[in-house]
């Protein structure tokens, strides 16, 4: 890659511009190092420790933290409620979008331009607007306070996205392929099952990631539609025990244990997958 | 094995009519080239005949049968394209397969097929390579052997060798010679390349926005060319036209002036001439002589070119109409030099106002 | 070709759920603020535009309003301060790029409510890490503020929203300086012109659309805010800390007493949808989207 020349002034020695670059940049991205590594070290100790010395290095992880928090706290019931929606809702929306984003770029219909341009629109609406048709929806509907309800409400809000990136990875295919499949014989579902649908395997795959880190950590959908405890996403979780510390005193480190448990998963699955993440990203946004 | 009968074709897209009125038939076995310039209609003819595209009216028969509207698996045709659209996640054989697949062929039944033709193809150290990993050439020849699997009774190509170098298209047509000559089928080829089209056609159609303008043997298109465009388009450097005046038309012989004074008698039929004005003679860079001494033609060099077994002179006549003369060999001529020229007589041929080859003995 | 029912097939699984749990929510959005009620059955009560003339009165409402504004703009500078300072280092020739890039954009997969958490304990006033870090290097003035009273609440909640948001519209904005075709800038750079002149007229031209794209999703993130304030704030948030989306969840659900005037939360909500349709517009007019074509 060829080096594009920074606008820092010309009359700093090239050496002595990189080293500012590197720090400012390596600065921020050192923040989020530290950030990870401080919050999984308070969670390991004891909140008295935490206070009285913020920034040592637990020698003796306080595990109980943990313990606690998942037992006591119910993060675990939490984790599990979390795991169980996103992972359907994911699904569900994957199952739902990716035939829709297929004729939505490759079928020659009138309507098709209105529709798509239709669904993406929904991308626009602010979720809070949602907010109380979406309760007294799930009120008639008998889902009020279900997870059910709740995970159809999430495929709802991610169709307008994973479509709009879906179709661009469907229209990114050759249509070559689709006359030689129709030579071959194959009928028009057929072209999409054998040929279009294995050829945009990396984009479900990058959709499929973007949807369950954003829904995994999603909160405000939730806190409106989940009422009761044994219904808690992780992150409903997390603002109960947040609230509870104003009354039961600062459990400061069982907190960041809970923050912890939120954070790996999705930290985790951004380290083997970052790239795909971001060019997922800039694909849906440069567009 | 198939015949194919074209009648009254027109295609448009919207309002642009890209092929109007063309009417062709095409005998079982014979290798036919569609060749013309870029837009010209050639790829999209050959997609109707596949079926790939509906025809706006007139009839498509295959085998005698009213093919119109059939898609393309019932038409029993194969394609290979410019690009050979081999399916890029699945590997060598199953691309092979994949029409045979489609069909419900057993997998037992699919496995022998795929064997055959790879050995035919000389591709079975492939088998389980994906398209990626292979060469143009390669590459080429798996799109040849999907062709080829479901036994179809006419063969489509489409631009097949655009996409590798030169030297490998000159392999690769001697490859597809074979190819037809083995097995016999009917194969239409659509080309832009007048050198594909002239060494592989039986027959050969030339088109030109959207209408046939001549088809038959090569060679008779090359020495009888029915219009202007078509005797431009073939041969390499291009026919010289040259206008003339002074046309004089006496029984058999047309007597014109060429530029420079010099007089020129050509033979032939001239029924059906309308009229002497906007003449041209048409003669190619190959059959022009230099003369020593008075000729014919006097040219003035602007451009040479040695291209080691020819030399090219690219220059004007008088009143700086265009002129190209090719010789054979390596000789010694220089930009500015003046020259007088002769023309073959035989060789001659005029075209009229509209362009079109006036001489019916030449037709 | 598609058969028709294919069409159909494909498309009325996604559709459905589309039209029922967004579109049509939306639209009885619209319906509902026109009227008063408390969703349980009887008192549903026409009021008309009652509720958006009382919104123009209602001092909480343009408070949050006024919260909304300093997070599109003193947030909306930091954040595209920090991005277009980041594009421009990364794309200087430095090693690691890709590594930045990903560190710099990780906040943005931790869900908002774990990290309210840790800015929370960074200011908390006395014990918090910057409290901490003030005193120990000797600033013990500047150590006693309050980071967390109500005049400050806001700034000290906008310094974690930044935080996230960055790496989000770093990602934006370097993908549009990379799809700027390296050939123009060498050319021009042969031409004789400087790394100001660059960045004037081809690097900001070429970006255009990628900008506006940009923008207009700070925009949309900044009037529709919702998760980041509300849980630094916990309970008992601190009205300075409400953004029109809060103030409309308070309204309809409320905290620990509940409310539920649903008709004005709503029309909270369709002042929030204007309010984006509007700014979005005069974006793309200030903007004028054109694309540069290359």
């Amino acid at each position: 890659m060829k080096s594009r020349k920074s606008i820092l002034p010309r009359r700093w020695p090239r050496r002595w511009k990189n080293a500012a670059s590197y720090i400012i940049v390596g600065g921020w991205s050192g923040f989020s190092l530290f950030f990870v590594l401080w919050v999984v070290f308070a969670s390991l100790k004891s909140t008295r420790k935490l206070f009285s010395k913020p920034w040592s290095i637990p020698y003796d992880p306080a595990f109980g933290n943990y313990v606690k928090t998942w037992v006591s706290s119910r993060f675990g019931d939490y984790f599990l409620n979390s795991l169980l929606v996103v992972s359907l809702s994911v699904l569900v929306l994957l199952i739902v979008s990716t035939p829709a984003a297929y004729v939505l770029s490759r079928g020659k219909f009138r309507s098709r331009q209105v529709i798509s341009s239709f669904l993406v629109f929904g991308m626009g609406v602010p979720i809070p607007l949602l907010f109380v048709p979406l309760a007294v929806i799930m009120a008639k509907l008998g889902l009020a306070d279900t997870l059910s309800g709740l995970g159809l409400v999430y495929v709802a809000v991610s169709i307008p996205f994973t479509v709009f990136v879906l179709q661009g990875f469907f229209s990114s295919l050759p249509s070559e392929l689709e006359s030689a499949a129709r030579i071959d014989g194959c009928k028009d579902w057929q072209i999409f099952w054998h040929v279009m649908l294995p050829l945009a395997k990396p984009g479900i795959l990058t959709v499929a990631i973007l949807n369950f880190v954003g829904l995994w950590n999603e909160f405000q959908l939730a806190l409106v539609l989940i009422d009761s405890p044994e219904n808690r996403t992780l992150s409903l979780g997390m603002y109960s025990l947040i609230t509870s510390m104003k009354y039961s005193g600062g459990d400061w480190a069982g907190l960041f244990a809970g923050v912890t448990i939120v954070m790996i998963p999705t930290i985790a699955l951004f380290l083997f997958l970052s790239d795909r993440m971001i060019s997922g990203i800039t694909m849906g946004g440069v567009k | 094995m198939a015949s194919v009968e074209l009648k009254d074709i027109r295609k448009s897209f919207g309002n642009v009519e890209v092929i109007r009125d063309v009417n062709l038939k095409i005998s079982e076995g014979e290798f036919v080239v569609l060749v013309g310039p870029s837009g010209c209609g050639k790829s999209t003819l050959l997609r109707c005949i596949a079926g790939l595209e509906p025809v706006t009216s007139g009839t498509l028969l295959l085998d005698g049968e009213d093919m119109t509207d059939a898609d393309p698996i019932s038409r029993g045709v194969a394609m290979v394209f410019q690009s050979y659209a081999l399916y890029p996640h699945m590997s060598v054989a199953e691309n092979i397969g994949f029409g045979l697949k489609i069909a419900g062929e057993s997998k037992a039944a699919i496995k022998i097929r795929v064997l055959e033709i790879a050995k035919f193809l000389k591709l079975e150290m492939l088998l389980n390579r994906k398209p990626k990993e292979l060469s143009g050439g390669q590459r080429q020849r798996v799109a040849i052997g999907r062709a080829l699997a479901r036994k179809p009774g006419i063969f489509l190509f489409d631009e097949p060798l655009s996409n590798l170098d030169a030297s490998l298209r000159a392999e690769m047509r001697v490859e597809l010679a074979k190819l037809h000559s083995d097995l016999g089928n009917t194969m239409i080829y659509v080309t832009h390349d007048q050198v594909e089209a002239m060494t592989l056609a039986d027959r050969m159609v030339i088109l030109n926005a959207g209408q046939i303008e001549q088809e038959g043997p090569p060679l008779d298109l090359f020495n009888r060319p029915a219009n202007k465009f078509v005797a431009g388009f073939l041969g390499q450097p291009p026919m010289n036209f040259i206008r003339v005046n002074d046309v004089k038309l006496n029984g058999r012989i047309l007597t014109v002036e060429l530029p420079g004074g010099g007089k020129l008698e050509v033979r032939g039929d001239w029924g059906a001439l309308n009229g002497t004005n906007g003449l041209e003679i048409g003669i190619r860079p190959e059959d022009v002589s230099v003369v020593a001494g008075a000729g014919k033609l006097p040219m003035e060099i602007d451009v040479v070119e040695h291209l080691g077994d020819q030399t090219i002179l690219y220059g004007h006549l008088d009143g700086r109409q265009p002129m190209t003369v090719r010789l054979a060999g390596q000789l010694d001529y220089k930009a500015g030099q003046k020259l007088q020229l002769d023309l073959s007589p035989d060789r001659l041929l005029v075209f009229d106002l509209e362009g079109r080859n006036a001489n019916l003995a030449k037709t | 070709m598609m058969r028709r029912r294919m069409i159909l097939v494909f498309l009325m699984p996604a559709l459905t759920l589309y039209l029922c749990f967004l579109v049509f929510p939306a639209i009885q959005a619209f319906y509902l603020s026109l009227f008063e009620t408390s969703g349980f059955g009887d008192n549903v009560k026409w009021v008309g535009l009652r509720n958006y003339s009382r919104l123009l009165t209602d001092h909480i409402f343009w408070l949050s309003v006024g919260n909304m504004l300093v997070i599109l703009l003193a947030g909306g500078a930091a954040v595209f301060g920090f991005a277009f300072l980041f594009t421009v280092l990364l794309n200087s020739g430095i090693w690691g790029k890709k590594l930045f890039r990903a560190m710099i954009f990780m906040p943005n997969v931790i869900a908002a409510i774990a990290i309210t958490t840790f800015w929370s304990f960074v200011f908390m006033p006395r014990y918090g890490l910057l409290t901490n870090i003030l005193k120990s290097i000797g600033l013990e003035d500047l150590a006693k503020m309050a980071w967390t009273a109500p005049e400050n609440i806001i700034w000290a909640m906008l310094v974690g929203l930044v935080w996230i948001s960055t790496g989000f519209f770093t990602i934006l904005i370097l993908s549009g300086a990379d799809k700027i075709p390296i050939d123009m800038v060498e050319a021009a750079r042969l031409e004789g012109a400087n790394n100001r002149q660059i960045f004037r007229l081809i690097t900001l031209p070429m970006m255009w659309d990628v900008l506006l794209i940009t923008l207009v999703l700070w925009v949309v993130q900044a009037i529709t805010v919702f998760e980041f304030p509300y849980a630094f704030g916990g309970p008992e948030i601190n009205q300075n800390l409400y953004t029109p989306s809060i103030y409309l969840y308070i309204m309809g659900f409320g905290q620990r007493d509940p409310i539920y005037q649903l008709g004005y939360a709503t029309a909270i909500g369709v002042t929030m949808f204007l309010m984006m349709v509007i700014s979005v517009t005069v974006l793309r007019l200030l903007l004028r989207w054109d694309q540069v074509e290359y």
